[in-house]
């Protein structure tokens, strides 16, 4: 406690970034540092386990102190530490459960574990404060494609998920195809602006009716196969013009389920979260979207969206006040249920 | 001052309290690889039964490595945050020569982890006063960490204790006795062979074992947060920030990484990478003459080979002067190995040989002291010199094979260390047969500037 608030250390580090964050009273960013290894991940056009692993350790004492510091508290103040425990990369995640029990037990202090994607969503608290549960959620990052139906802070039903590639994924690969280099969401994003987004029609898989989950895989080969086409009949590629159309094509169903899924749920918030979340496109979908079904649309700051531990430290913070606590054998899930707190 | 251990590179996971006194207060896991999951439990439980608190630990001792990547992690990352939150200095005990901290004197503590596909992490090492390895005061090294073929680094080091009189007993340690005790056993049974045989086995085999032979009893074999504690005590702990992991084993992608930041190879395309900590075995290394254009890379090599690296013009004046240097090339065509000879007033004279530390052990070194020696027989060069580092034991061994023989000592030759250097010298016709191919077995650290 300090000043009367409650104060949570938030630890991150389930992927590309390590990151600690001290939050006040749940919602109140006292600091969010970031240390990310994009610049050395764009080298191999993708995270690579082993070296992501090896970077979270030699930062991690780094990213905590700063995060202190910054907040301007010491570890004394903290009431309550959050770690992202899963899912993951394995060798990622530990780094963070480690060094957090490891303060927890030093500082007696209570720690909770938090799911990465409860983070995400958690990240819009953060950004709009007079935001309250229920909502529909819809987390879209490199990893997840998710539609999550936000009964209240600490019940979240998973209403659907992608079956194959994230769209995050799918995105990063395309990148790769058309040599725009990691990470491919902000790239694609970019470039897409210089192109006409209906130039080419490539397919939507929309699944079974009533589904709220995605398929990607198949639009990725079609852009893919398109691509190598008419490479092969010497036409020129223009380059702008499918990655325009590429986002379209996975944007426009995201869209479409998101607000299906808030309008059959009865939600009349919807709250965008996870990295691609602050793709321009997405947003501008979903804003129109909401806007003719009567629905507030929430979005977090890009900071909020990126992997980040402000949200982890929120997250925590909710589920603590409902009377979570994990013990010292708290250990780290590669792959964790997404309704399991 | 109370010393907390903790250990995570080994299958199972320990944490050990050491009193001022001396005494050990020690826990295991039961379980195997669950070492995130139990370590702080069980640093809770150790505390508990030596009757001390967090508060009352003056410094904590962290196994670094080598060993079981993800353990190492878990290990480090948790000593850093304890460390963090109790502003307490951290040592990064590295585990190989931590082996031999309290060794008693005359044994040679030959530590050998496994590192899979017939591999070992390694590396051999003695008590003995005032010296330092890796960090460690009172040891020695005798065969540096590295990553060695298992029979190869077993001969090496019985090699060694057949070259060191004080040497009276060789004792082995860590997992990879269990893995490879069959490549220790023929060793050993090599190791007591026929004096005829001397030739075909190598230098240790012509003489008769001065030394006894063991593998450390199970319960000291393997590493633990007890020895990591008793290794600890006579390092320098340094703030939590600056204590780094031990892996020995670099990644494919950390090498293209490094070679990216220190702008040698840009690595252009993006390319899916797979994990490889150790180059292929049979990995096919060609040699060819070096040019004045491979100084740049020799360079680089040697700053990672030697404590004090020559610079890019030192090699530049070598390689254009009367000289024979040959490169050893990997077959990506990256130099991983190179050595010279220079010739001055009808003598020759053995720069220095370097191999990459992840090629040692492949007979590279002699491949390249081969081919030098060839290039001076074909000059008609028959006086050769060089001063290597008394210590360097392995180099000497190389050298000896090829004929040299010391004739004299340098005092206080290298001026950093205070150590001594040995002039050796190979004179007459050299049509003795060199036994360049069983020599080749050693590692290529030789002459140093």
């Amino acid at each position: 406690m300090k000043d009367g608030k409650f104060l949570t250390l938030g630890i991150e580090s389930s992927c590309d970034e390590t990151a600690a964050s001290v939050t006040a009273d749940g919602r109140q960013v006292l600091s969010n540092i970031i240390s990310s290894q994009i610049d050395i991940h764009t080298l191999f056009g993708g995270v690579v386990p082993e070296i992501a692993s090896r970077k979270h350790l030699e930062n991690i004492d780094k990213v905590i102190n700063g995060a202190l510091e910054e907040a301007g508290v010491s570890l004394d103040d903290i009431d309550l530490i959050g770690v992202t425990h899963g899912p993951g990369l394995i060798g990622a995640l530990l780094v963070g459960v480690a060094a957090a029990k490891a303060l927890a037990f030093a500082g007696d202090i209570p720690i909770v574990g938090v799911h990465h994607l409860h983070g995400h969503i958690s990240a819009n608290y953060i950004a709009a404060p007079d935001l309250e549960p229920p909502f529909t959620a819809v987390v879209v990052s490199g990893g997840n494609t998710d539609i999550v139906d936000v009964r209240d802070y600490n019940d979240l039903e998973l209403l659907g998920a992608s079956r194959d590639d994230a769209a995050g994924e799918a995105m990063d690969k395309i990148a790769r195809v058309l040599g725009l280099g990691y990470p491919g969401g902000p790239k694609i994003d970019a470039l897409a602006k210089q192109g006409n987004m209906h130039a080419i029609d490539f397919k939507r898989v929309t699944l079974e009716k009533g589904s709220y989950d995605f398929s990607f895989s198949g639009v990725k080969t079609h852009v893919i196969n398109y691509v190598n086409t008419e490479r092969q009949a010497g036409n020129e590629l223009n380059n702008a013009d499918i990655a325009a159309s590429f986002q379209l094509s996975i944007m426009e169903v995201i869209a479409e389920k998101a607000v299906a899924a808030a309008k059959e749920y009865g939600r009349d918030k919807l709250a965008l979260a996870g990295g691609v979340a602050a793709n321009s496109l997405l947003r501008r979908l979903m804003e129109e979207a909401c806007r003719a079904n009567g629905i507030e649309f929430y979005r977090p700051e890009p900071v909020l969206c990126t992997d980040n531990a402000a949200m982890i430290s929120c997250a925590a913070y909710y589920k603590f006040k409902a009377g979570h606590v994990d013990g010292l054998d708290l250990d780290a899930k590669p792959v964790l249920d997404f309704d399991r707190f | 001052m109370i010393i907390l251990g903790i250990d995570t590179t080994g299958e199972l996971s320990s944490s050990a309290v050491l009193t001022e006194d001396g005494k050990i207060y020690e826990r295991h896991s039961d379980d195997r690889m669950n070492h995130l999951r139990d370590l702080i439990p069980m640093i809770r439980d150790t505390l508990g039964d030596a009757g001390v608190s967090l508060g009352d630990i003056g410094t904590i001792a962290v196994s670094a490595g080598p060993g079981s990547f993800t353990g190492i992690r878990i290990g480090m990352a948790t000593a850093k945050g304890l460390a963090l939150a109790q502003g307490l200095p951290l040592a990064g005990v590295p585990v190989l020569p931590g082996f031999a901290a309290g060794s008693p004197e005359g044994t040679l503590v030959c530590s050998m982890l496994d590192a899979r596909r017939g591999r070992v992490y390694a590396g051999a090492y003695t008590s003995a006063e005032g010296a330092e390895a890796e960090g460690i005061r009172g040891i020695r090294e005798i065969i540096p960490q590295g990553i060695y073929p298992a029979g190869e680094f077993v001969e090496k080091c019985l090699g060694m204790a057949a070259d060191l009189s004080e040497i009276k007993s060789v004792e082995f340690f860590g997992n990879g006795v269990d893995r490879y005790s069959e490549e220790i056993a023929s060793r050993l049974a090599l190791g007591q062979a026929d004096d005829d045989k001397a030739e075909e086995y190598g230098d240790y085999a012509a003489r008769k074992r001065s030394y006894t032979v063991s593998f450390a009893p199970p319960e000291r074999r393997y590493q633990s947060a007890a020895q990591t504690a008793l290794a600890g005590r006579d390092m320098e702990p340094c703030h939590y920030s600056r204590v780094e992991a031990v892996y020995l084993g670099r990644t494919e992608a950390e090498k293209k990484l490094e070679a990216h930041e220190l702008g040698v190879k840009k690595s252009k395309k993006a390319e899916e990478e797979e994990i490889m900590e150790l180059p292929p075995e049979d990995e096919k290394i060609t040699y060819r003459r070096a040019t004045a254009e491979d100084a740049a890379a020799f360079a680089e090599l040697d700053g990672a080979c030697f404590a004090k690296g020559w610079s890019e013009n030192s090699f530049t004046d070598e390689l254009e002067a009367d000289s024979c240097f040959v490169a050893a090339e990997n077959e990506a065509g990256r130099v991983i190995g190179y050595g010279g000879v220079t010739y001055v007033a009808g003598e020759g004279e053995i720069n220095r040989i370097a191999v990459d530390r992840m090629y040692r052990m492949r007979g590279i070194a002699g491949n390249i002291l081969k081919i030098c020696m060839e290039d001076a027989g074909n000059r008609g060069v028959t006086d050769i010199t060089l001063e290597v580092r008394e210590s360097n034991r392995s180099a000497i061994v190389l050298y000896k094979s090829f004929g040299f023989e010391v004739e004299g000592r340098r005092k206080n030759y290298y001026r950093e260390t205070k150590e001594n250097a040995l002039i050796m010298w190979k004179r007459g016709s050299g049509d003795s047969d060199s036994p360049a191919e069983q020599a080749g077995s050693e590692k290529g650290k030789a002459g140093e500037e």
